[in-house]
């Protein structure tokens, strides 16, 4: 056997490449495109900053309807125009809403821009949101709501998000809720979309000509790239659970607040550490020390007005409270002696790394772009990425971690599994019905 | 190791923006196949790596063994410790997986270009030297671990059981896509160290399989630094190939299963030749005008018109021995089952006295396009395919050739398969509906 094979080759320095973002003449602040040589399509973001955090309180999962019934006819195009219109091209158009904007997503193959653009441009001005489609679609809401409330997985998170931000705009789910649903009327969904049309929009793409659909968007007032302010709630440590009868296997949903002064960067570096790799703590301590799991992962979720780390797993019932301590000891363990310096310089290559390899496709690079444009991220977010990640040091990273993971964070976990299971973990809050009905 | 990621401006444009790049393939004297394709300059790299092995070739009692197998060949091998092959990839920012089906086992990397000796020598080492780490602790977590996976993609889930109870029902017990990949948990709990051995020595083996590299790498480099790495690998004495096909033997079957589920679902297979026959081409047209998109006859009738279903979608499955085409459609929550397949069925029945029309047989061309070449978009993916053709059909340029068979394919040949597929076929049916019901 030969001798090299014993060690890992020697690479040479990493080149993390950016594309560079096309500079458009009379294309607004928002306005970011890139010139992908992999887009063998337009691929293109509308995004009206307006979701679903602005639903009224009684009328939840307006801007999510009224995203679906965009595609539902114009005043020159019924339902089924609408459809043909795109699909006979090849063409897609995708609505959906998260907590702060409604996106559009388009794509296109090059030789029918100009039939999408055309089409565009009549759903968002000219829908007319037909009485009979709107029944037609809020029934189907109720009924996909119900069954997403059915998959124990969906339940947990939206368990988990609901009592972290009880009392919030963003409490309840994106599509809404039971009760919510069933008040919109067209009238709300008329006046939701008249608010849409003027709620600012950025414009994200990919192909060689922006041009078109650079002037589809300048139709509509942009928003500024100004930082807004962080949501102020009040949170308290939980634990509760959702007896699920039959289930074999415990849905695990852990929320932990991240503090608004702390450094992007730093919290990323660190939840890469804790949950958000393969390697990390958890996966390592509760799938390959312990076999709890199939897999257990944290993700730093940002939105515009509040950060959070959601951790996410399922594991077999017998596993239920050790996996919750083991969760707790990795916690304890990150804000008691912070990460160690190896650990800090895998999660740096492991961060520039993934950020470069969104250019594998147009899908993921969008997807980088859009969760930047959401979280008021500043122009320069991409190219100084690897910079501002290199300058934090270990100390910095202690501290963020004591704060951030200490006795005080005040953590919302939820755990959806068998009754005998869950109904016996220590000071748990036993959650008898949820708040979606 | 040296990986000090940087970013800087460089702006990226690849010269090779067609659906006909530049694709070579080569054989080393062991066996093994090398595809690649170079597209100059991009910064990354896609290694892609499949073992023509499935759930096809596990012997009875031991269903599952090929996915739990693939667990194992993370785990570490002679020269890499346990747990470090994640860890070495994630350090560089790699992207990194595998998977198991039927007819194959792929394992994958998307990296830097810089980095991919290092994959090169990981993926080396564990098909040159993996059994000599083995041990049962390994196999015991990873056992669990896949016990928790089937938990969580099947026990745990509304519907999780579809596909293996379709596949049970379609195929005769002796039938090697009877079971499941992912096996059941008493097989799984009788899988021995012996077991693992004969499956590494028959199956990993080089003369079995086809490495793939798509992205910024040259011909003659890919060439060098493969034959550097696996080059002195053994071949193996390859089984004789298993009996092409059993198409023709399947048996009409109906099931109704209660389950936890909010709103009932109906599965149809219908029974097509092996991947690559024609008619498999006519199958997924079909499908693609009859169930794909808001516009699609089935689509219109079921969802916005009747109101019957909620959602509903066809599709086929791709396999050696003889593929499938699947309906699947969840019904409304006012809808029972057998009013909902009877209206499917009247559908079938329309397709004989309303033959799709060339515009309805061109849009489907149309969407199948942009499907292909969103496939074609993502550097994994296209590795994948590129591996797939040469696994299949001894031709790596399959998966391009196919968007251009696609587009000449005659609507008559559409027709006839209608007729002799659809109309008279035999098919399995498997519907769940909720346990209130």
């Amino acid at each position: 056997m030969s001798d090299w094979r014993s060690n890992p080759p020697v690479l040479p320095s990493l080149l993390y490449r950016w594309p560079e973002r096309m500079h458009l003449p009379h294309a607004g602040p928002m306005t970011i495109w890139h010139d992908h040589s992999g887009a063998l399509r337009d691929h293109v973001l509308l995004i009206f900053h307006r979701g679903s955090s602005g639903d009224p309180i009684s009328g939840n999962g307006l801007h999510d309807i009224t995203a679906r019934l965009l595609l539902s006819g114009t005043r020159i195009r019924d339902r089924q125009a609408v459809a043909e219109s795109m699909e006979r091209w090849g063409s897609s158009i995708t609505a959906r809403v998260t907590a702060d904007a409604t996106i559009l997503s388009l794509r296109c193959l090059r030789d029918s821009r100009e039939a999408l653009l055309d089409l565009v441009e009549d759903i968002l001005h000219h829908s007319t949101f037909p009485e009979e489609e709107v029944q037609r679609v809020r029934a189907q809401k109720l009924d996909s709501l119900r069954a997403d409330l059915n998959d124990p997985g969906t339940l947990a998170t939206l368990l988990v998000l609901a009592l972290f931000f009880e009392g919030t705009p963003y409490s309840h789910p994106s599509q809404g809720t039971l009760s919510g649903i069933e008040t919109l009327e067209r009238p709300d969904i008329l006046e939701a979309h008249r608010r849409l049309l003027h709620s600012g929009v950025s414009l994200s793409g990919l192909g060689p000509e922006p041009g078109p659909w650079v002037r589809c968007a300048s139709q509509w007032p942009q928003v500024s790239e100004k930082k807004e302010d962080s949501l102020a709630f009040q949170k308290r440590k939980t634990l509760a659970v959702y007896p699920r009868e039959g289930s074999v296997q415990s849905e695990i949903r852990m929320a932990i607040p991240v503090p608004p002064d702390l450094s992007f960067h730093s919290v990323l570096i660190l939840n890469t550490i804790f949950g958000g790799q393969f390697s990390s703590r958890l996966n390592l301590n509760l799938r390959e020390q312990h076999g709890y799991t199939y897999g257990i992962r944290s993700t730093l979720v940002r939105r515009r007005h509040a950060r959070y780390i959601l951790v996410t797993a399922a594991v077999h019932n017998e596993a239920t409270l050790p996996a919750l301590q083991e969760i707790q000891n990795e916690l304890r363990g990150l804000a008691d002696s912070g990460p160690r310096v190896n650990e800090q310089e895998a999660a740096v290559t492991f961060l520039s790394g993934s950020m470069a390899r969104a250019l594998e496709s147009p899908d993921a690079f969008l997807g980088k772009i859009l969760d930047s444009i959401l979280a008021g991220d500043p122009e320069d977010h991409f190219i100084q990425f690897h910079n501002r990640l290199q300058s934090l040091s270990l100390n910095n990273l202690k501290e963020t971690a004591s704060r951030l993971f200490g006795e005080d964070a005040e953590t919302v976990t939820v755990a959806v599994g068998a009754p005998d299971t869950v109904q016996s973990l220590p000071s748990a809050l036993l959650l008898t019905d949820h708040p979606f009905v | 190791m040296c990986y000090n990621g940087s970013f800087n401006h460089e702006t990226l444009r690849t010269k090779s923006k067609t659906l006909h790049p530049m694709i070579h393939q080569r054989t080393l004297s062991n066996g093994l196949s090398l595809v690649v394709e170079e597209i100059p300059d991009h910064p990354l790299v896609a290694l892609n790596l499949w073992y023509h092995v499935g759930s096809r070739n596990e012997r009875p009692g031991r269903t599952g063994f090929a996915h739990l197998f693939e667990h194992l060949l993370f785990e570490g091998s002679a020269h890499v410790a346990d747990n470090e092959h994640f860890r070495y990839l994630e350090q560089v920012g790699a992207y990194v997986n595998g998977s198991t089906w039927y007819d194959r086992t792929n394992y994958y990397e998307t990296l830097a270009a810089e980095a991919l000796p290092l994959a090169l020598w990981l993926e080396s080492d564990r098909m040159g030297f993996f059994l000599e780490t083995l041990n049962e602790e390994k196999l015991n977590t990873q056992r669990n671990v896949v016990k928790n996976e089937r938990r969580w993609r099947v026990d745990n889930r509304p519907y999780g059981l579809w596909d293996e109870r379709l596949f049970e029902l379609a195929y005769p017990a002796d039938h090697p896509y009877h079971h499941s990949v992912i096996g059941s948990m008493e097989d799984l709990d009788c899988a021995t160290l012996d077991d693992v051995r004969h499956f590494f020595q028959t199956y990993y083996v080089p003369n079995n399989a086809v490495l793939t590299l798509v992205g910024g790498i040259t011909l003659d480099h890919a060439v060098r630094e493969v034959e550097r790495y696996f080059g002195e690998i053994e071949p193996g004495n390859l089984l004789a190939p298993s009996p092409v096909t059993s198409f023709g033997r399947h048996i009409p079957a109906s099931e109704t299963r209660s389950d936890k589920v909010e709103l009932a679902r109906t599965y149809i297979l219908y029974h097509l030749p092996p991947y690559g026959d024609p008619e498999v081409r006519s199958a997924d047209l079909t499908s693609t005008f009859f169930a794909n998109g808001f516009s699609s006859r089935l689509y219109r009738h079921l969802v916005a018109e009747k109101s019957l279903a909620v959602d509903l979608g066809g599709w086929i499955l791709p396999l050696e021995l003889g593929s499938v085409l699947i309906f699947v459609i969840t019904w409304s929550g006012s809808c029972p089952p057998d009013r909902g397949l009877e209206a499917f069925d009247q559908q079938i029945q329309d397709l004989h006295l309303t033959p799709p029309s060339p515009d309805e047989i061109d849009k489907a061309r149309r969407i199948l396009r942009a499907e292909w070449t969103r496939e074609f978009e993502n550097l994994g993916k296209r590795a994948d395919l590129l591996s797939m053709g040469t696994t299949f059909f001894s031709n790596p340029s399959w998966g391009s050739e196919e968007m251009n068979r696609l587009r000449d394919h005659s609507r008559s040949d559409v027709l006839d398969f209608i007729e002799s597929r659809l109309i008279h076929a035999q098919r399995s049916v498997l519907t769940f509906t909720p346990e209130s019901q």
